[in-house]
């Protein structure tokens, strides 16, 4: 069978050599996406809030480096770790972890803009309403703005999470075996199987890609999705920082914001 | 290098052009009423949205000319920049799909009157797209699409892939000739932010543009 | 048990608070009204410290507001306040908006919590919504949860900013109802209003603010029927023509 002997590599597409070996293929591209946007989200949702803050020395450091990550190809991102991670852990650091930090220094800027539209999004109005029943700002930060900020994310974050899968295949410009890696090796060694080596990788990304953008779909026709553009770069929201900006020295906390709130409808 | 900054420029432009055409077209066939134009747009966003970009720049570059007649194949193989025009049409393809979703929601927004106004002035089909319709969508889609574009030209690095000879693959011949990768990645990375920053600043002073035109147009608050 | 002395408070350079000097009691009922932008929000919400002082001093309950050292906490967990548009969350059911602040600041159990819910929501008559969300509730059953969800921390002061102003003429009165029955309980209640039969129901004195200012303070009619200060009657005049008002004249 002609066709069988084509699309004999299926398992190295798949799972790579994995019981056996190494991980790779398209479980590699998922296991990438997952850590990286596991981990990123930390960062995203400390880069996010922080970003809102009125404290310029706070803001500033936050905008610079979401800024920069966002203006900065994906590539170059990567071959930057790729050449600094060894210098600072020794020369152990596989592609594989190159690839992960690379990815999530990468999402966690883009989901710090996420998050931030996220929170911009919660009327003021649920604030006072938590710390009027007397619940500190930590609390109602955790059980009032971000369960709804979160909802509000949630179709951008999975939107997200496919664009960010889509990413992964850049990373195997630095070796990582995952599914691209996988189809050019193959189709390199065997020529003859060159359509079924890019058959099989359009079809990996595809089905993955489709399944999450179809879920993204779904979820912003019930939530709502949220126009990230129409916030201004510079709009903060002192009164959701736990310790919001004092007005004046000497003062006491000023638990208002005086400076520059700013509407997000 | 400096090769590398022009090819680069060349794809940036080329792709933003031909992205914006493709997608445009694309979009109107995605709201157009004869059902095979709809279906036909909508198989292309599925299919080219849900892949990577780097899939479609490897694709026209390996396996595109092979499909084609042997004779052509070997012309476009030997053609030395084949990886640049690989490029164009592989980036093209990829972005087209993201401008022509951004289009869409900016034609859906427009409301159902400017449509009969412009049927009832007598406007034929053709007529109210170039007149009334695409202006409108595309300045409502303007702070997207910006994005999008920046996002594209970051994706021009992708190219180094297929060895055309942009400003990314450049500082990789220079680190595998002089092993002075650092400088040299230092030095393009700062291209790609200040290029970015030039993109961001010209797309903020066009909606500013674009602003003053409606409001003095119309008389209405736009929404900030 | 609330008294303003010499506060004033400034937006940058607009001055909302002018000199107020206000002594409130243990259970009066205050009604505060005058036109839009007088500020009384702004005084509403010092009570609270949702917004601060720039000068003068607020003691409330014994606790010196502009002291740094005040335990907000504590003030506001002694303080209800409900909202112009109710401001329940949006991801929590009826029950889940009145029990939060229980269990999160006084700790107590789901248990204890939920029975103090279920009584309180019995009280605004709403036991068979408790699992709604708030987005299934219309303006009156919110703004009854609401007033449910402050009574739930046992405040001795509350504070209604506007509390019906958002609602449907006829779901004014449902809320009116549980304010009413809460005066006539004792609660210490400081209200923005311009429900007149509300006011002269149960109000103990009426405070007409302008410009940042208390104009005028007195006992209802005083200040409905027979205000000294033109600014006040010019008010009074044009609020009286609003037929609204005239309805909940004529239900009294
Ligand atoms: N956060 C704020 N920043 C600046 N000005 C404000 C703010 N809140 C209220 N103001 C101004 O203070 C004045 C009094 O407002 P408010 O107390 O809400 O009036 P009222 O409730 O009587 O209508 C208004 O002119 C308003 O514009
Ligand atoms: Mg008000």
């Amino acid at each position: 069978m002609d066709l069988l002997d084509q699309f004999s590599n299926i398992n190295f597409y798949l799972f790579g050599t994995f019981p056996k070996g190494e991980v790779g293929g398209l479980l590699l591209n998922i296991i990438m996406a997952f850590l990286a946007i596991c981990f990123s989200c930390v960062f995203g949702i400390m880069l996010g809030y922080s970003r809102l803050s009125c404290r310029l020395y706070i803001k500033l450091p936050c905008i610079a480096y979401i800024e920069l990550v966002r203006s900065t190809p994906l590539i170059m991102i990567i071959f930057w770790f790729y050449f600094f991670l060894p210098y600072l852990f020794g020369g152990n650091v596989t592609v594989f972890w190159s690839a992960v930090v690379s990815l999530c220094a990468y999402a966690a800027a883009y989901q710090a803009e996420i998050v931030r539209a996220g929170i911009m999004a919660v009327p003021k109005g649920q604030l006072e309403a938590a710390l009027s029943t007397g619940m500190s700002r930590y609390n109602a930060m955790r059980y009032v703005i971000l369960p709804q900020a979160f909802k509000i994310m949630l179709p951008s974050f999975v939107s997200f999470f496919v664009s960010l899968f889509k990413d992964t295949s850049v990373t195997y410009i630095i070796g990582v075996m995952e599914l691209t890696q996988t189809g050019i090796i193959v189709s390199q060694r065997q020529p003859d199987k060159i359509y079924a080596a890019y058959l099989s990788m359009a079809i990996g990304f595809w089905v993955v890609c489709f399944t999450m953008s179809h879920l993204a779909r779904r979820l912003e026709k019930r939530i709502g999705v949220f126009d990230l553009e129409s916030i201004r770069p510079d709009a903060c929201r002192d009164e959701f920082m736990l310790v919001p900006k004092t007005k004046k020295t000497g003062e006491g906390v000023d638990e208002t914001p005086s400076c520059c709130s700013s509407d997000s409808k | 290098m400096i090769t590398g900054v022009k090819i680069t420029l060349i794809l940036l432009v080329s792709t933003t052009i031909s992205s914006l055409l493709l997608g445009t077209v694309i979009a109107i066939m995605r709201v157009s009423r004869i059902k095979v134009l709809r279906a036909f747009g909508t198989l292309y966003v599925e299919i080219f949205r849900n892949i990577p970009g780097l899939f479609w720049l490897l694709f026209f570059y390996f396996v595109f000319p092979d499909l084609l007649p042997p004779g052509l194949a070997i012309k476009l193989n030997t053609y030395t920049y084949y990886p640049v025009v690989a490029g164009i049409v592989g980036l093209t393809v990829d972005n087209a799909s993201y401008v022509s979703d951004i289009l869409r929601s900016g034609r859906l927004a427009i409301p159902h009157g400017q449509r009969e106004a412009a049927i009832s002035t007598g406007l034929g089909r053709v007529q109210q797209y170039i007149h009334v319709l695409l202006p409108q969508m595309f300045r409502a889609a303007l702070p997207p699409l910006g994005t999008r574009m920046v996002h594209n030209f970051k994706n021009t690095s992708l190219c180094m892939a297929i060895t055309a000879p942009e400003i990314t693959w450049a500082t990789q011949q220079i680190e595998s000739l002089t092993f002075r990768g650092i400088e040299a990645t230092a030095v393009a990375t700062l291209f790609y932010i200040l290029l970015a920053g030039v993109m961001v600043s010209i797309i903020i002073t066009l909606e500013k543009v674009l602003k003053i035109d409606i409001s003095s147009i119309s008389h209405s608050e736009t929404a900030s | 048990m609330i008294k303003f002395i010499a506060t004033n408070k400034w937006f940058h350079n607009h001055h909302v608070l002018r000199n107020i000097n206000l002594e409130i009691s243990k259970g009066e009922v205050i009604v505060i009204c005058g036109p839009s932008g007088a500020g009384k929000s702004t005084l509403l919400r010092t009570i609270n410290k949702l917004e601060s002082i720039d000068d003068g001093e607020i003691i409330v309950d014994g606790m010196y507001l502009s002291d740094p050292k005040t335990d907000l906490t504590a003030l506001r967990a002694e303080i209800g306040m409900v909202f112009q548009h109710f401001n329940l969350y949006p991801h929590k059911t009826a029950l889940k908006n009145i029990t939060l602040a229980p269990r999160k600041v006084r700790g107590l159990g789901k248990k204890q919590a939920t029975e103090k819910a279920l009584k309180l929501l019995e009280r605004v008559g709403l036991t068979h919504r408790r699992d709604a969300f708030p987005v299934q509730l219309s303006g009156g059953e919110q703004q009854r949860v609401a007033i449910a969800r402050s009574l739930a921390m046992e405040p001795k002061i509350m504070l209604f900013d506007e509390p019906t102003s958002a609602l449907d003429p006829e779901l004014i009165n449902e809320v009116l109802d549980v304010m009413v029955s809460l005066a006539k309980e004792g609660m210490t209640m400081v209200v923005v209003t311009h429900e007149i039969g509300f006011a002269q129901k149960v109000a103990d004195r009426v405070v007409f603010m302008d410009d940042g200012e208390i104009i005028e303070t007195g006992i209802p009619p005083d200040i409905f029927v027979n205000p000294q200060h033109p600014r006040t009657r010019n008010f009074m005049s044009s609020v009286f023509h609003i037929p609204v008002f005239g309805e909940t004249e004529e239900e009294k």
